[in-house]
C-alpha cells in the first residue's frame, strides 16, 4: 500500500474512534451528567388562573402528567399554591408537586375576579419577560368567580382534551367573530398612550342535571365523568361573548352583549361570523330578520388633533353573504322588489346597525374613560407633532368627536 | 492563493449570503430593542448600510488582484512586522466574533429547545466541524454554501412569510419619537454584532472571478439585508410599548410563534430554523478558518491541524469557562473593548483597497479564465 494511501487509512480510523467516543458521550452525558429531565417527570402547565387571596396570591393550573405504563394518555390534574407574588406561587407549585414546571406549553391565563381593584400588569410582565409564558398565550378574565373555580369548571367541561379552554379560545380568536387578546397584545396596548385594553370574560356554569328520564348517549358520557371525576358535576359554558375593560391593567367595567358587539367591529381579527338584521322593511313589506355571514372585515381607524380638535373616524367594510337568499326571491317575485333595492335596502340596514352598535359601544367607553380602541395611541402615532402641542391630555379621549363610515358588500 | 482549490463566484455570491443572514436576526433584534426601544431597527439600518461601503471596498479588492490574498496584501505593503500586527488585531476581533456567536448558538438550544443543554458537550461537534473546514481547502466551505443556500434561503423565506401576520408598521410611529439619542446609542453599543464583511475577507485571492461577481455578490447583500430588516422590524414592532419586557433569548422565533397564533399546529417553523442555523454553522466556519489562517500567518511554525486544534481550545476554554452565560458575552461584547477592535472592520477592507491599489497593477485579465483560455492583457 503507498504510504499516502496508508496515512490516509490511518487517519480515518482515527476520525472513526473520534466520533464512536463523541457519539458515547453524547449518549449518556448529557442525561446523567447534565441532568436533563425526562419529559414525564415535568409537570405540563396548559392553563394559569390568577386570584388574589388576603396572604398573597392563589396561582391554579391546570397540569397534564403522562400516565405510566399506558401508551400516550394523560392525566389531567388542578393544582395550586399561594405565595407572595406569582414568581413565588409557581415555586411552591413545584415544591409540592416536587417536578419542574414546563410552561412552554401554557395556551391560556385565567385572571380570577378577586384581582378587581388591583393592577394585573406586574403579574404578567413578569410570566411574559422571564419567558415562562409565550407572548402569543390568550387571556381571559374570569367574573363571577376565581380563576381557581373556573379552572376546575373548566376541567370538567369534556374528558375528550386535556386544554379544552385554550382550543376553545384558540377558535374564537381565528375563526369566529368574538375579541380575544394575547399576553403581548393587553402589556403592549395597556403600555401605549391609550393605556387601555381587554379580556373576554369567561362564564362557565354547573350543567343542571335533568334526571335519568333523558337518557342517551350524553348522559352516559356525563354519568361516566362523574363516577371518574369522583361525583363532580359536569360544566358547561354560559357566556364567552362579553369583555371586560381594564385601564392600566386594572379592571374598570364588564361590556354587555350589545357594546361587545360594537367594539368587535374595529377588532382587526373578528372577521367571521352571524350578522342578524332584526327586520326589514322595502316598499312596505316586511321581511322579519335577516341573517348574513361576515366574510370579510377591514376597519381603519384614522385620527386627527386639527387645530387641537381631536377627532377620529372609523370605517368599515364588510362583505357579507346571504344566509337566507330565499327572502331576496321571494321578494321579487311576489312583491315586485327588484334585487337592486332589495340589496340596498339589506345594506342600508346593516350599515344603520353597525353605526348603532360601534357608537354605543364608544359612548359607554367614553364613560368609563377606557380608550380601548387605541384612539388616543393613534393620534400619538399618526399626529405626532399636534400630539406634542397639547397641554392636557387626560381627557383627551372623552373629547373625540367620532364620525363612521361603513361599507357593506354581498357576494 | 491555492491554485485549484479557489471557490467560484457562485460559491462567494452564496457565501455573502450566508455570512450576511446569520447572527443578526438571531437574538440582536431583542438586544438592541432591550436597550434602545422601537426606533432600534434603525440602529440595523445604519451599520447594515456600512456593511454595504465595507463590501465595496472588498469587491474593489477582490476584483482587480484576484490572486492576492489579504496576507499577500498586508505583507507586500506594511512589511512582516507590521502586517503581523494588524492581523493579530484581527484575530482577537474575530475571537470576540466567535464567542458571540458561539454563545448565540447556545442560548438559542437554551431558550427555544431545552433549558439545561450541555453546552460543554455540545460545543464540541460545533468546534470539531469548524476546524474540519479550517484544515481544508476553501472550496469544501464554498460546495457546502453552495449545497445549502437554497435550502436556506427557502427556510428563511417561509419563516418571512409566517411572520408577515404579524407586522404592524404603525407601532413603528412616530419616527423618532425620542430623538436621534437612543440611536446614537445603540449604533455605538453593538457595533460588534456587524461587519461581516471582514469574514469575507478570507477568501480574497481565492476566487474565481466571473461575470456577475459584483451584482451576484451586492443582489445576495440586498437580498439578505432586507430578510434581516423584515424579520427585525417585525420584532421591533411588535414590541414596540413593552421593549423593556423582551429578554436576552426571546428572539424572532417566539414572533413566528406568536404569528401561527395556535399550539394546534405545533412548533413546526422550529425546523425551518433549524434549517436556517446551517447558515451559522458556515458563519462560524468562516470565522474559524480566518482566525486559524491569521494565526498561522501570525506564527508560521506548526501544521494547520495544530493550529486549529490549539484555536479551537482557546475557543472551548473561554466559551466554556470564561463566558459561560449570555450576559456575561453581550457585557464584553459592548464593553470599551468594541472601539479597540471595531475599526478592523472599516480600516482593514479600506487600508487593502488602498494598498492594493499602490502596490499591485490590476491583473485581472491576466488570469486564465474558465476553461483554461488566458485573456488578453489590454
Amino acid at each position: 500500500m503507498p504510504k499516502q494511501m496508508k496515512s490516509r487509512v490511518v487517519r480515518l480510523r482515527i476520525y472513526a474512534v473520534v466520533v464512536a467516543v463523541f457519539m458515547l458521550v453524547l449518549a449518556f452525558l448529557p442525561k446523567k451528567a447534565g441532568g436533563l429531565p425526562e419529559i414525564e417527570n415535568k409537570l405540563l402547565i396548559t392553563v394559569l388562573g390568577i386570584d388574589k387571596q388576603a396572604d398573597g396570591y392563589f396561582l391554579s393550573a391546570t397540569a397534564v402528567m403522562p400516565q405510566e405504563g399506558q401508551d400516550g394518555a394523560v392525566k389531567r390534574l388542578s393544582i395550586g399554591a399561594t405565595g407572595d407574588s406569582v414568581s413565588n406561587a409557581l415555586e411552591e407549585i413545584m415544591i409540592k408537586m416536587g417536578k419542574p414546571l414546563e410552561l412552554g406549553l401554557c395556551g391560556l391565563v385565567i385572571i380570577g375576579n378577586s384581582m378587581d381593584g388591583e393592577s394585573v400588569v406586574e403579574h404578567l410582565n413578569y410570566l411574559m419577560s422571564s419567558g415562562k409564558i409565550i407572548p402569543g398565550a390568550h387571556l381571559l378574565y374570569s367574573p363571577k368567580c376565581s380563576a381557581k373555580e373556573t379552572i376546575e369548571m373548566s376541567n370538567n367541561l369534556s374528558e375528550a382534551t386535556s386544554n379544552n379552554l385554550s382550543e376553545l379560545v384558540e377558535y374564537n380568536s381565528t375563526s369566529n367573530n368574538v375579541p380575544t387578546v394575547t399576553l403581548i397584545k393587553f402589556l403592549s396596548e395597556t403600555a401605549s398612550k391609550s393605556r387601555a385594553s381587554y379580556m373576554p370574560c369567561l362564564e362557565i356554569k354547573k350543567k343542571e342535571q335533568k334526571g335519568e328520564s333523558q337518557g342517551g348517549g350524553e348522559q352516559n358520557d356525563s354519568q361516566k365523568s362523574g363516577e371518574k371525576q369522583g361525583g363532580e358535576d359536569k360544566t358547561e359554558i354560559e357566556s364567552i361573548s362579553t369583555l371586560a375593560l381594564f385601564k392600566d391593567g386594572q379592571k374598570v367595567a364588564l361590556f354587555d352583549k350589545e357594546q361587545t358587539e360594537g367594539y368587535t367591529w374595529t377588532d382587526k381579527l373578528s372577521v367571521y361570523g352571524l350578522i342578524t338584521l332584526k327586520s326589514l322593511s322595502v316598499n312596505g313589506h316586511d321581511f322579519g330578520q335577516i341573517y348574513c355571514q361576515l366574510l370579510r372585515k377591514k376597519c381603519t381607524l384614522s385620527t386627527s388633533l386639527d387645530g387641537q380638535i381631536p377627532t377620529a373616524k372609523i370605517k368599515i367594510e364588510a362583505t357579507l353573504g346571504h344566509e337566507d337568499s330565499y327572502k331576496l326571491n321571494d321578494a321579487y317575485r311576489y312583491y315586485g322588489v327588484s334585487g337592486k333595492e332589495m340589496e340596498e335596502a339589506v345594506s342600508n340596514g346593516y350599515s344603520r346597525l353597525i353605526v348603532q352598535q360601534i357608537s354605543h359601544s364608544v359612548e359607554s367607553m367614553k364613560e368609563y374613560d377606557c380608550d380601548i380602541l387605541g384612539t388616543v395611541d393613534g393620534m400619538y402615532r399618526h399626529n405626532f407633532n399636534e400630539f406634542r402641542t397639547l397641554k392636557n391630555t387626560v381627557d383627551l379621549f372623552k373629547n373625540t368627536q367620532f364620525t363612521y363610515e361603513v361599507i357593506i358588500k354581498f357576494i | 492563493m491555492e491554485k485549484g482549490k479557489q471557490i467560484s463566484t457562485k460559491q462567494f455570491v452564496c457565501l455573502e449570503f450566508l455570512t450576511s443572514i446569520a447572527i443578526k436576526m438571531f437574538m440582536l433584534p431583542a438586544l438592541i430593542l432591550r436597550t434602545v426601544g422601537k426606533d432600534g431597527y434603525l440602529v440595523m439600518v445604519v451599520h447594515i448600510l456600512f456593511e454595504f461601503i465595507t463590501l465595496t471596498f472588498l469587491l474593489i479588492t477582490a476584483k482587480r488582484n484576484p490572486d492576492k490574498t489579504l496576507f499577500d496584501i498586508l505583507r507586500d505593503s506594511c512589511g512582516r512586522v507590521l502586517s503581523r500586527v494588524i492581523v493579530g488585531v484581527t484575530v482577537m476581533f474575530l475571537f470576540v466574533k466567535s464567542v458571540i456567536v458561539t454563545g448565540e448558538i447556545k442560548i438559542f438550544f437554551n431558550i427555544i429547545m431545552y433549558r439545561d443543554i450541555n453546552w460543554a458537550v455540545l460545543i464540541l461537534p460545533l468546534l470539531a466541524l469548524a476546524g474540519a473546514f479550517a484544515v481544508r481547502p476553501l472550496r469544501a466551505m464554498g460546495r457546502t454554501a453552495e449545497l445549502i443556500t437554497p435550502v436556506v434561503l427557502l427556510a428563511t423565506l417561509v419563516l418571512s412569510a409566517l411572520l408577515f401576520g404579524e407586522l404592524q408598521l404603525d407601532n413603528l410611529l412616530p419616527f423618532l419619537g425620542e430623538g436621534i439619542q437612543p440611536v446614537t446609542k445603540g449604533i455605538l453599543t453593538f457595533p460588534m454584532w456587524f461587519g461581516d464583511v471582514t469574514v469575507m475577507m478570507l477568501f480574497l485571492g481565492n476566487i474565481k472571478i466571473s461575470k456577475g461577481f459584483v451584482v451576484g455578490a451586492y443582489a445576495s447583500k440586498i437580498v439578505s439585508s432586507l430578510l434581516i430588516m423584515l424579520f427585525s422590524v417585525v420584532l421591533f414592532s411588535a414590541y414596540a410599548n413593552i421593549s423593556t419586557l423582551i429578554d436576552y433569548g426571546n428572539n424572532v422565533s417566539n414572533m413566528t410563534q406568536l404569528s401561527l397564533g395556535s399550539q394546534e399546529y405545533g412548533r413546526f417553523d422550529l425546523l425551518f430554523y433549524c434549517i436556517w442555523l446551517l447558515s451559522v454553522f458556515i458563519k462560524f466556519s468562516a470565522l474559524f478558518t480566518l482566525i486559524v489562517r491569521s494565526t498561522r500567518f501570525i506564527v508560521t511554525k506548526g501544521s494547520d491541524h495544530l493550529h486549529a486544534f490549539v484555536c479551537a481550545l482557546a475557543l472551548y476554554i473561554v466559551c466554556v469557562f470564561v463566558f459561560n452565560n449570555e450576559e456575561s458575552v453581550f457585557l464584553f461584547a459592548t464593553s470599551p473593548v468594541k472601539y479597540f477592535l471595531y475599526p478592523v472592520v472599516y480600516v482593514l477592507p479600506l487600508f487593502l483597497t488602498v494598498a492594493s491599489l499602490i502596490k499591485y497593477k490590476p491583473n485581472y485579465h491576466d488570469l486564465p479564465l474558465k476553461g483554461g483560455l488566458k485573456c488578453r492583457n489590454k
